[in-house]
């Protein structure tokens, strides 16, 4: 056990600060918009707010959560955020797997790469995605935010980096050894990806549940709404109010700061509360004493 | 697919029934209830527009809705007062193909026309009103209209001819305009009284008065704070397109009418923005904000941040529009129990009068598909939503503001209104505060007046209505606009030119920057500068086309 | 290629198959609907009726009054970006790894997180407060040395600057796990091998901790380098105004405001394929760059 310098002492404090600082940066802004939510309109729109809600009052919360249309869309985000995901990383993995393999391996890998790169950068735009999904005859089904989406481009070039940064060895061994691909793939590589997995899981549940205006493009029905497209039929937002005319019913006690803030604790609280359950995930370092000889 | 399957069956169902109704209207049922105060059907033509067709008919329909619709018991924008109506009373089955939040609908609405899916009725920007009817895709609704829509009905749409005509393309009318109030959306100047009477100021009558105002309020600490914390006059950053803390009231004074159309000398039509009169307004805009009056860091605050400042007892004066005092001020009152707030007429920096300008106020189309198997249900809707609109409908008939206060209205598919229907309100509800009487009116007049009298028994919460709709008011100073016939109307209200598309974006983008810079304190050479690079980089090009348009109205 | 070698590359191709056969329907069949870009696109038309003007819409962007000024704005605020949010999610990723305490650790992780979380609809109100010449937090800081405020917001020179370090303050949590997770799938025995040839903590670092993070920041470079044209929308319209158009205007924000969206498709499609197209070269070049110089093939 080695005594720390004062050097390593004093890093470590300073660390400790800045770290503290930039934590304490990130969460004053959020304190502040939960503060907003539990606010009164009045109090709101005067700025009165700072980090503790003035005039308390669930008002955002209830005009939020008291109709029926906001159970069926939580429903219909989870339905979405479970099929979505199982596409996600399915798909990521079997693409990445292939991909990280060398020219030597893998002749096409090229081919199947750029093909799938391009991707990230070229669309068609709205109204031929649309058509797409329209001719498919996926309008109105779950199925529509969650098909076109399916491979998670990023997210694949990302594992394939991690597949690739493995250490030969162990492929080798398993080869030796008689394993098939599929073998290789789900047995040893998998287990030793966990922090890339855990990474892309993230972001695919994240992107799914915050998602909304594919569900109101692709969504006729309201009964299919997901959640986060639900909450956008909600929010008031006063300048267009005024261009339709509408703003002499503008006068709720639920105006469109306390709401929309209200709107962000909704939508992130299910991701917030699986965060640090991922993290743990996040830290699992590559164990090398799994692989001998 | 399963689902194709069922779509087909669905569909072959639809048209089955569609056909069969087609049939037996002509028989000339004439079972319905006939709708209150219905002039009898015309005689000659076999169809009868006031039979409800037997058996239903379908219309498909989309539209949008906005975040003000509110619902109780259970209905939905699907389902309530409005579409049983039209189910029982018309025989027509309403059913939405989609509905989506206002801020999506041009993109739905675009997304689902270029995959080739256009529903019986439809409500349509005037954009897409031009582009479909030029693609023949819309209904010719001109004989339709004339022979079958009720004398009410077109008496209302009418109102306002030059409204109305927005729905004609190549003089045949393609659409049912939603007509509103141009009146409600004159400029009003707002101050705070209770300031006004503790600094001793009396109300202004012309913009002297303003500035002095706007120069005490600054410096005499209205709020009491010992703070030098308050605004003159308060402006957002986008002052040149705002309706609230707009500056076309304050423009208005020096009869200049920026981003709007005005007849010159000769008759012609010219753009404000780039009249010798603005110069005046901008150089006492930069005077101002030289000396403090205006928000020095108003260049970045938008409606929300200005509203602030309200809010919080900060800003006493603005130019803002009708509904300011429940959609701006509404909190500041009910923050503090001593603010007072009043309306007043928009003052002039010279000896004329000031004379604000509305715009035509057209800014959606009811349109019927080409391949509508009753193009002309949507007269019968028409004709339907205009009945409560008649001088002696009844008043509660459950279709405008239900018991609970929910403005059922909205959920009407079809809702023009007539010209003087909010000013005709505030009338109504005068009349009934002092005569103690309310029997006369509407369920939506005395909605306001059940919320005036709950202000002036104590409840701050309804203190807008009040300054709306009641008195001293927004309507008491559109009133005398109208009364005194002071107000003009943008004359330019035809679709975009071709010049505009290519060019009015970059210029107004133009504009704002210079007349911010300008304000803040660049020469006013930049503004003449301005005006000569206007006309060169295609101002002078779309002034032509809009004169052009002009000729032929 | 031997058929033994073609028969042991099948597994590869089967695992492939359901992304390549999606990716075709719903990526590569709307691609074709690029065609819009050069078409006077009407939706009343649809794809297959629009007229067709060849590169009149290109030409049409290009020719736009600004379209010089808004393109440098772009460039300059994307590549800033870019930079900030390589270095600091890195910086920051690096102090993470030194903290022994668990909680700490996970807490500080979880926290920096949360500003992704929030729109820039919402942000916008509390950004003008913060940075207010007259009454922000910010300028009240810098007034204790003695600095004049400085007007964030609304000054020309200092927006393009403001709306970068607020960018990163919201998004640098999203990177860090990226590299976090880059982070602990270093070889643990490398360590061990520094920590034997005596090593201190700092050279463990430069030798061992960034060469391994490497590969995952080179993709992220690279990856990045494909947003040079999109310098962020949603923030530039919420933080904008006339006073700094000239300097803060990106070609999303001008598009949006020429109301292109709306408008004319056909001019918005041809923009945002002058982008893709871009993007594209600016990948493969870089690709080939990290190829060659740091020898990293990242597709």
């Amino acid at each position: 056990m080695h005594k720390l310098s004062t050097g390593r002492k004093v890093f470590l404090v300073v660390n400790f600060v800045v770290l503290f600082l930039a934590a304490l940066l990130c969460i004053l802004p959020l304190i502040n918009v939960l503060a907003i939510s539990f606010s009164s309109k009045a109090a709101a729109s005067g700025g009165y707010v700072n980090f503790w809600p003035v005039d308390f009052t669930t008002a955002s919360y209830q005009y939020a959560l008291s109709k029926p249309e906001f159970l069926a869309g939580f429903l219909v985000s989870l339905k979405r955020v479970a099929l979505g995901y199982s596409i996600n990383i399915l798909l990521a993995i079997l693409t990445a797997y292939p991909l990280a393999k060398e020219r030597s391996t893998f002749s096409y890998r090229h081919i199947y790469a750029w093909f799938f790169i391009v991707t990230m950068l070229f669309s068609g735009g709205l109204i031929p995605t649309y058509i797409t999904v329209k001719e498919v005859g996926l309008l109105d089904s779950i199925w529509a935010l969650v098909l076109p989406g399916a491979v998670p481009v990023f997210s694949v070039i990302l594992l394939m980096n991690f597949f690739r940064n493995m250490p030969k060895e162990i492929e080798e061994a398993a080869l030796i050894d008689g394993a098939g691909q599929w073998r290789i793939l789900w047995s040893i590589f998998l287990p030793l990806s966990i922090p890339a997995i855990a990474t892309i899981s993230l972001f695919s549940v994240v992107g799914h549940w915050n998602a909304w205006f594919d569900g109101l493009i692709y969504m006729n029905s309201q009964a299919n709404y997901p959640l986060q497209s639900y909450l956008q039929t909600i929010i008031i937002t006063p300048e267009l109010n005024a261009v339709s005319g509408n703003e002499l019913l503008d006068m709720n006690e639920v105006s469109d700061r306390t709401f929309k803030a209200a709107q962000v604790f909704l939508a992130s609280l299910p991701v917030l509360v699986i965060y640090p359950f991922l993290q743990k995930y996040f830290m699992k370092g590559l164990v090398m004493g799994s692989v001998k000889g | 697919m399963k689902r194709k399957v069922k779509a087909t069956a669905l569909l072959t169902m639809v048209g089955m029934l569609m056909l069969s109704a087609c049939g037996s209207n002509n028989a000339g049922n004439n079972n319905s209830p006939a709708p209150v105060n219905q002039p009898g059907a015309s005689t000659a033509p076999p169809f009868d527009i006031t039979a409800k067709y037997d058996p239903p008919v379908d219309v498909t329909a989309w539209r949008y809705t906005e975040s003000t619709y509110k619902y109780e018991n259970g209905d939905t924008i699907e389902d309530n007062i409005y579409t049983k109506a039209y189910l029982n009373d018309l025989g027509i089955n309403l059913k939405y193909t989609w509905t989506v939040p206002i801020e999506q609908f041009e993109q739905k609405m675009n997304v689902t026309i270029a995959s080739g899916d256009l529903p019986d009725v439809m409500w349509l920007t005037n954009k897409q009103l031009t582009d479909l009817a030029d693609n023949d895709m819309l209904y010719d609704l001109t004989d339709v209209y004339e022979q079958y829509a009720s004398p009410l009905a077109k008496e209302i749409l009418q109102q306002d001819q030059k409204a109305f005509d927005t729905a004609k393309i190549n003089g045949s009318l393609m659409a049912i305009p939603k007509t509103a109030s141009a009146v409600d959306g004159l400029q009003i100047l707002h101050i705070r009284t209770d300031w006004l009477e503790k600094l001793q100021l009396p109300e202004p009558n012309t913009m002297e008065d303003v500035v002095n105002i706007a120069r005490a309020f600054v410096t005499q600490d209205p709020d009491g704070n010992n703070k030098a914390d308050t605004i003159g006059i308060g402006f957002t950053k986008s002052f040149l397109t705002d309706n609230h803390f707009g500056a076309a009231g304050y423009f208005a004074g020096f009869h200049a009418y920026t981003q709007k159309w005005v007849k010159d000398a000769s008759g012609n039509l010219v753009y404000g923005s780039v009249q010798p009169q603005v110069r005046e307004g901008l150089q006492l805009l930069q005077e101002m904000y030289k000396e403090g009056l205006i928000d020095q860091e108003f260049g970045v605050k938008d409606r929300a941040k200005v509203t602030e400042s309200v809010v919080s007892g900060k800003l006493g004066m603005f130019y803002g529009g009708m509904s300011s005092p429940g959609a701006v001020i509404q909190d500041n009152a009910t923050n503090d129990p001593n603010a007072e707030w009043k309306a007043f007429t928009i003052v002039s920096a010279d000896e004329v009068k000031a004379t604000p300008m509305g715009k035509v106020p057209v800014q959606l189309y009811y349109a019927v598909s080409k391949k509508s198997k009753n193009p002309e249900a949507i007269i019968k809707l028409l004709n339907f939503s205009m009945e409560g609109f008649a001088p002696d409908a009844p008043a509660d008939t459950g279709f405008g503001v239900s018991e609970s206060g929910i403005p059922v209205y909205l959920y009407n598919f079809i809702g023009p209104e007539p010209a003087m229907k909010n000013l005709n309100a505030h009338r109504n509800v005068l009349k009934a505060l002092e005569s103690n009487d309310p029997s006369s009116l509407t369920t939506e007049e005395k909605s306001y007046y059940d919320r005036i009298v709950d202000h002036r028994s104590g409840n701050r919460a309804e203190w807008g209505q009040d300054r709306i709709f009641g008195t001293p008011s927004s309507f008491d100073v559109i009133d005398q606009y109208v009364l005194e016939d002071n107000y003009l109307l943008d004359g330019y209200y035809g679709g975009s030119t071709p010049t505009m598309v290519e060019k009015m974006a970059s210029l107004q983008q133009m504009e704002e920057e210079v007349f911010t810079k300008v304000i803040m304190g660049q020469s006013l050479e930049t503004f003449d500068k301005f005006v000569e690079d206007w006309n060169k980089l295609g101002g002078e090009q779309i002034t032509k086309e809009v004169n052009e348009w002009a000729a032929k109205q | 290629m031997s058929w033994n070698k073609k028969l042991q590359e099948i597994p590869f191709h089967l695992m492939l198959i359901p992304g390549v056969v999606l990716t075709i329907i719903f990526s590569y069949v709307p691609i074709a609907g690029i065609v819009i870009a050069f078409q006077k696109f009407q939706p009343a038309k649809g794809i297959f009726n629009s007229k067709w003007i060849g590169f009149d819409n290109f030409e049409y962007m290009l020719n736009m009054p600004n379209f010089t000024s808004v393109l440098w704005n772009t460039v300059f605020i994307a590549v800033i970006k870019i930079i900030a949010g390589l270095i600091v999610p890195i910086v920051v990723a690096l102090l993470l790894n030194e903290v022994a305490n668990a909680f700490f650790k996970r807490t500080v992780q979880t926290i920096i997180y949360f500003p992704h979380f929030l729109s820039w609809v919402i942000l916008g109100g509390i950004v003008v407060d913060i940075l207010s010449p007259s009454s922000g937090i910010v300028n009240q800081f810098l007034g204790y040395f003695g600095i004049k405020p400085i007007f964030f917001l609304g000054n020309e020179n200092w927006f393009p600057y403001t709306l970068v370090i607020t960018d990163t303050w919201k998004s640098f949590g999203y990177g860090t796990i990226v590299y976090l997770a880059a982070l602990t799938a270093i070889n643990q025995q490398l360590y061990e091998a520094a920590v034997v040839d005596g090593a201190n903590r700092w050279q463990q670092t430069w030798h061992v901790t960034l060469p391994g993070m490497m590969p995952i920041i080179t993709l992220m470079t690279v990856l990045s380098l494909g947003d040079v044209l999109n310098a962020g929308f949603e923030q530039v319209f919420n933080l904008y105004s006339p006073m700094v158009y000239s300097t803060g205007d990106i070609i999303d924000t001008f598009v949006y405001r020429i109301g292109l969206i709306e408008a004319q498709y056909g001019v918005a499609t041809a923009v945002g394929l002058f982008k893709s197209v871009i993007a594209f070269g600016l990948i493969v070049w870089s690709n080939k760059l990290a190829n060659k110089y740091a020898g990293y093939r990242v597709f």
